[in-house]
């Protein structure tokens, strides 16, 4: 494998596939058992992290690694601050810090003073800073690992020109990415890893979306979204009116039994903020919610999920998972309440072989399911714990944010699979995503958000790509420029 | 320009605001609260306090805890007071005290560093262990000092009496260390999170070893600045001290989860805010009893007026992104 | 998490300082003190051993550092090893409470000493210095010499933890000795001390600074005095008896700073608790119990104040002379 400067390699492969045990090697962290690793023509083995990066290796990890409390020059040259003697101490020079720190940013093309605090960036900005860190080492090659999760597509594509940049300025760089679209975009050379083994590698003109695909899970996937054996009644079963946060005004939809409603919109368009305020994890200042035959004024998640009503958290590890607890354990969370014996006290037995059973249907790929903690799952499998814990309380609404995030196709489609399955069983569900190839795969209709309102709202026969784009972006400009 | 920047700032402090507030109110109750004398003897009593919970500042900033810095100041008080009463000079007695103060913290340093054991646990046991041997060496019985020690204790310079202006050298020093030194952005950033410091190429160790040093030496030397105006060591020296060093820095706007916090003007406010009450509250003369109940009352409002903001902060940011 | 592993160690070291001194053969009695951290208390310790060994008695002893629930621990720890008799320096009011009533389970005699339960319940002797009418009698006495003077007199007092029964009562007996003299003599500052020392010196500085012309303190406690002095000689207001700014001082316990502060004519009275009266008392009492004798239920040290006149004669009941 050999990547050139000036050229990006792109490195894909399932969750499990070897992806960060490479890059592990490749920043010192691991040291391989055999085989050897050349830079520039000249033996690399790093010993640390540290030689790493005085070789000219720099990774921009899929979680940052910045310190949100402190300023941007701060995070920039925390281990490499210039400094001045003055009166017998070492102090930080803060102006050629800040100097140093303001012709980096401009390499990243982020225009914003280099004393802000990371904590008052947006995301997008975050990763910038991020880079920009990296490009202080004066990097040879940057490894960029899964950038885009935590971005909008807007966000994403800015980034996309940086790469483009960061690429005519002769750097070399390997992107992970479990976004194909983004690689067919991106890539000049294509690198597949499946169970530990290159499986292909070669320029992009070689691969197409079909061949990536079955080279990375191993056999044709015979369709992306399985088919839904029952069709959308038009009984409507759930119902919002009028519902107002001070994030989202005049929300109203509806949904059908065995229906699937899509969300689509911006990064900061209102869509995780509409769900928060209905299931009362957000004030709500007005509004009412319909759930089969009561009406709803005041809403708590303790009632939803009494209700049949279960929520999907965006961001798993701060809203879903207790990633310090066995799997088992995850599975059970919301289920208690189901397996009291009359003295009010779990009957634990019955309950162990029922979150079997769903780890099962799940497919969590676990060794232990009373002994392994959730965080040592990839995060296909993490999502696949979160699912289980779901369909064990019987849903009859599920109300899933952003849903496959972070996962790898394989994966992605099962739960795609679980989630039809649910639907076909007689439930409901609202999908909220980023990706509209997915709403489109899986939706029976899609409402569009921008500034906390609905937009638009498409039928099945109304999906188009380019339109549903179109909508989202329609009144959002003033989004974008902010972005930038 | 200058003006919204400050507001901003002082926005940021509500305890300066809570301080002038409770100074405005006792001025108002007792005609003798609003003297020269009397807040120089608040700095005074405060001095101690404050020293002490500079150190504290430092450990908290890393998201740690030390527990210990009462028996420190008591065990390295009765030490260098018995060294004193055994005939060493009051002068070498002061850089023994310290280096008692040092020897201590790294020790605990050593054992957060060395045995990855929680701070929590370590400085427990350094708690336990060093009034234990306070105890021991003085016999439970008070150490009475030689007379050298109260002059130092109420010397002045140019009328600010000593241990003031050592309060003061020790709170600049410290934000001077805080803000324009490596070590001192590297302690925020320990705080913020070990894991990234490490994956940042910190050297975490020498970061923490250094803290709990830095708050062995402020223990000792607020447990001197103590002494010399006391006079003795008695059994209880230092007793809760601990939690008056917490108090005084969580009050001042250190988070207790690390990477957030100043010993300027935060702490130093903190310990004044609470000496300002106790000394209001005699000098008025209150009701023995009302004495926990204002001053619990005060940590709630403060703690309720940071949480709001941090509330409020935390929504908008959200409306932003 | 912090917590489990927070009261391990305490049981830990709990154990640890229950095991020590053992010496099994023959009666043996459970001595529990809630702290050493003063004179007063080591004192009254050592006077506890010393009446057990000449009474040909063996003992345990142990020290809960200030945590009523150590106290309780250890307190069964004595049971479950079959001491015949407990002594026992609690804590608080309340928290002896189920230590009396574990005590009666098991059928053996206890003595508390120095502090009376809160509630009248179970089989008990309590052994208590009147901390009410010692302090009375001290301020009684300071009064006195107030009046001698002729001058009025502007009052100061020491209040020590009010969750304290017996600072409680000395505040009370200060009070009610000189509601008899507000002709003569105006309580103008209340300090508490939580029976701190650098909240003592704290309160006493200011103190002085809103009323320059306190001359008057009573401190609940001798182990507060060292602040007392410190700010008086900060306010120059510390002088001998017979010096005309003399500050009339007085004090409780009868430590061994008060005996050298009346030796050398600074402090005019002390309250005195006798130590070795409690106890030997409180050891005997649980030895008479123990061979079924009749013994009163509550046993009163009436104290004594010693000052200026009687110094010569009560300096050898004075525990803090010897110490």
């Amino acid at each position: 494998m050999a990547v050139n400067g000036g050229q990006v390699l792109a490195l894909v492969g399932e969750n499990g596939a070897g992806k960060s045990t490479l890059m592990n090697v490749l920043g010192g962290i691991h040291q391989p058992s055999s085989g050897e690793m050349h830079l520039n023509n000249e033996p690399y083995a790093p010993q640390n992290a540290e030689d790493a990066y005085n070789s000219g290796v720099a990774f921009i990890h899929q979680e940052l690694n910045l310190f949100p409390n402190l300023s941007i020059s701060e995070n920039l040259f925390i281990n490499s601050f210039p400094t001045t003697k003055r009166a017998g101490l070492t102090l930080i020079d803060r102006s050629s810090t800040n100097q140093k720190a303001r012709e980096l940013l401009t390499r990243v093309d982020l225009k914003v003073a280099p004393d802000t605090r990371v904590e008052d960036l947006s995301t997008a900005q975050q990763q910038l800073v991020e880079i920009a860190k990296a490009m202080a080492g004066k990097p040879r090659i940057i490894i960029f690992d899964e950038p885009t999760t935590a971005l909008s597509r807007h966000e994403s594509q800015a980034l996309f020109q940086l790469i483009g940049d960061l690429r005519s300025q002769g750097i070399a760089m390997i992107y992970i990415s479990h976004n194909l679209g983004d690689i067919m975009q991106l890539a000049d050379n294509i690198a597949v890893l499946r169970d530990g083994t290159l499986v292909s590698a070669g320029p992009k003109d070689q691969y197409s979306m079909n061949r990536l695909i079955r080279d990375m899970v191993g056999r044709d996937l015979d369709s992306y979204f399985p088919a839904r054996s029952k069709k959308a009644s038009d009984q409507a079963v759930w119902e919002v009116r009028k519902l107002k946060s001070d994030r989202v005004t005049n929300i109203s939809f509806k949904v059908n039994e065995c229906e699937i409603l899509g969300f689509y919109g911006l990064v900061g368009a209102g869509r995780s903020e509409m769900v928060r305020a209905i299931l009362g994890l957000d004030p709500v200042l007005s509004g009412t919610v319909r759930w089969k035959d009561s009406t709803y004024h005041k809403f708590s998640p303790a009632q939803w999920i009494k209700n049949g009503v279960v929520y999907l958290a965006e961001d798993r590890r701060e809203e879903g998972l207790l990633t310090g607890k066995s799997i088992q354990k995850n599975i059970q969370l919301a289920s208690f309440p189901r397996y009291l014996n009359p003295l009010k006290l779990v009957k634990y037995a019955p309950l162990d072989q029922e979150s079997k059973v769903y780890a099962d249907i799940t497919k969590i790929n676990y060794q232990n399911l009373n002994r392994q903690q959730v965080q040592t799952l990839s995060g296909g499998n993490q999502q696949k714990v979160v699912l289980s814990r779901l369909l064990m309380t019987h849903p009859g609404m599920l109300i899933l944010d952003e849903p496959t995030k972070g996962i790898d196709i394989g994966a992605r489609q099962e739960i795609y699979g679980l989630i039809n399955k649910l639907v076909d069983q007689g439930a409901s569900a609202i999908i909220i995503s980023s990706e509209i190839e997915e709403l489109l795969g899986m939706c029976d209709r899609i409402i569009v958000m921008g500034q906390g309102q609905i937009y638009r709202e498409f039928s099945k026969q109304e999906f188009d790509k380019n339109t549903i784009l179109e909508a989202a972006l329609g009144s959002g400009i003033s989004n974008m420029d902010r972005g930038d | 320009m200058s003006n919204p920047v400050i507001f901003k700032r002082l926005r940021g402090q509500s305890i300066v605001i809570l301080l002038a507030l409770v100074i405005l109110v006792f001025s108002l109750l007792s005609p003798g609260y609003f003297t020269t004398q009397n807040f120089l003897n608040i700095l005074l009593q405060a001095s101690g306090l404050t020293i002490v919970a500079t150190g504290m500042t430092f450990v908290l900033l890393t998201a740690g805890i030390d527990l210990s810095v009462g028996s420190i100041m008591f065990v390295a008080g009765v030490i260098s007071g018995k060294l004193v009463v055994g005939g060493l000079s009051v002068w070498l007695a002061v850089p023994v005290t310290l280096v008692l103060g040092i020897i201590l913290g790294l020790m605990n340093g050593w054992f957060v560093v060395r045995f990855k054991i929680v701070p929590f646990i370590v400085t427990l046991a350094t708690f336990f262990a060093g009034r234990g041997l306070g105890l021991l060496i003085s016999e439970t019985r008070a150490v009475n000092l030689p007379d050298e020690f109260l002059q130092i204790g109420s010397a002045r310079i140019l009328g600010i009496p000593l241990p003031v202006i050592i309060m003061i050298m020790v709170v600049a020093v410290a934000q001077l260390v805080l803000d324009r030194t490596v070590f001192g952005r590297q302690v925020y950033a320990v705080g913020n999170s070990q894991e990234r410091s490490v994956k940042a190429g910190i050297n975490l160790n020498r970061v923490l070893l250094r803290v709990y040093i830095i708050c062995g030496c402020c223990a000792a030397l607020g447990g001197l600045v103590a002494i010399a105006q006391l006079g003795a060591v008695s059994p209880t020296f230092g007793f809760q001290s601990e939690f008056m060093a917490i108090a005084a820095a969580v009050l001042g706007g250190t988070s207790l989860f690390g990477g957030k916090g100043r010993v300027f003007p935060g702490t130093l406010v903190g310990a004044l805010l609470i000496q300002s009450i106790q000394s209001g509250l005699v000098i008025v003369n209150a009701d023995p009893y009302l004495y926990p109940l204002i001053t619990g009352t005060i940590i709630f409002l403060i703690v309720l007026v940071d949480s709001q903001r941090h509330y409020r902060r935390k929504q908008m940011k959200g409306i932003s992104t | 998490m912090l917590f489990r592993y927070y009261w391990s160690l305490l049981v830990i070291v709990g154990c640890l300082t229950a095991g020590c001194a053992a010496k099994e053969e023959g009666t043996v009695i459970g001595i529990s003190f809630e702290t050493l951290q003063t004179e007063y208390w080591v004192a009254s310790i050592e006077a506890m051993k010393s009446v057990c060994e000449e009474n040909g008695v063996g003992y345990l002893e142990a020290v809960a550092n200030g945590d009523a629930n150590r106290q309780f621990e250890q307190v069964n720890n004595f049971i479950s090893r079959g001491v015949d008799g407990i002594v026992i320096a609690p804590k608080d009011a309340h928290t002896v409470i189920p230590i009396i009533k574990a005590a009666n389970r098991a059928g053996i005699p206890i003595a508390i000493y120095n502090r009376l339960p809160a509630e009248n319940e179970g089989d008990y002797i309590t052994v208590v210095a009147d901390n009410y009418e010692i302090s009375r009698n001290t301020v009684e006495y300071m009064a006195e010499v107030a009046r001698e003077s002729g001058k009025k007199h502007k009052a100061m007092i020491l209040i020590g933890d009010l969750g304290d029964i017996n600072a409680v009562n000395r505040r009370r007996g200060f009070d009610d000795a000189l509601a008899a003299h507000k002709d003569l003599i105006e309580v103008v500052a209340e300090v508490p001390t939580e029976w701190n020392q650098e909240k003592a010196l704290a309160g006493v500085t200011n103190a002085l600074q809103v009323n320059p012309d306190i001359d008057f303190i009573f401190s609940s406690s001798d182990f507060l005095f060292p602040s007392v002095v410190s700010a008086l000689k900060n306010a120059d207001k510390y002088h001998p008896i017979g010096h005309p700014d003399h500050v009339i001082l007085g004090g409780f316990d009868g430590d061994a700073m008060a005996y050298r502060m009346l030796r050398e004519k600074y402090l005019d009275a002390d309250g005195v608790q006798d130590v070795f009266f409690e106890c030997q008392e409180s050891v005997l009492a649980v030895i008479r119990k123990m061979r079924e004798e009749q013994v009163p239920d509550l046993i009163v040290d009436p104290g004594f104040v010693i000052h200026q006149q009687n110094l010569e004669q009560k300096a050898e009941s004075m525990w803090g002379a010897s110490f």
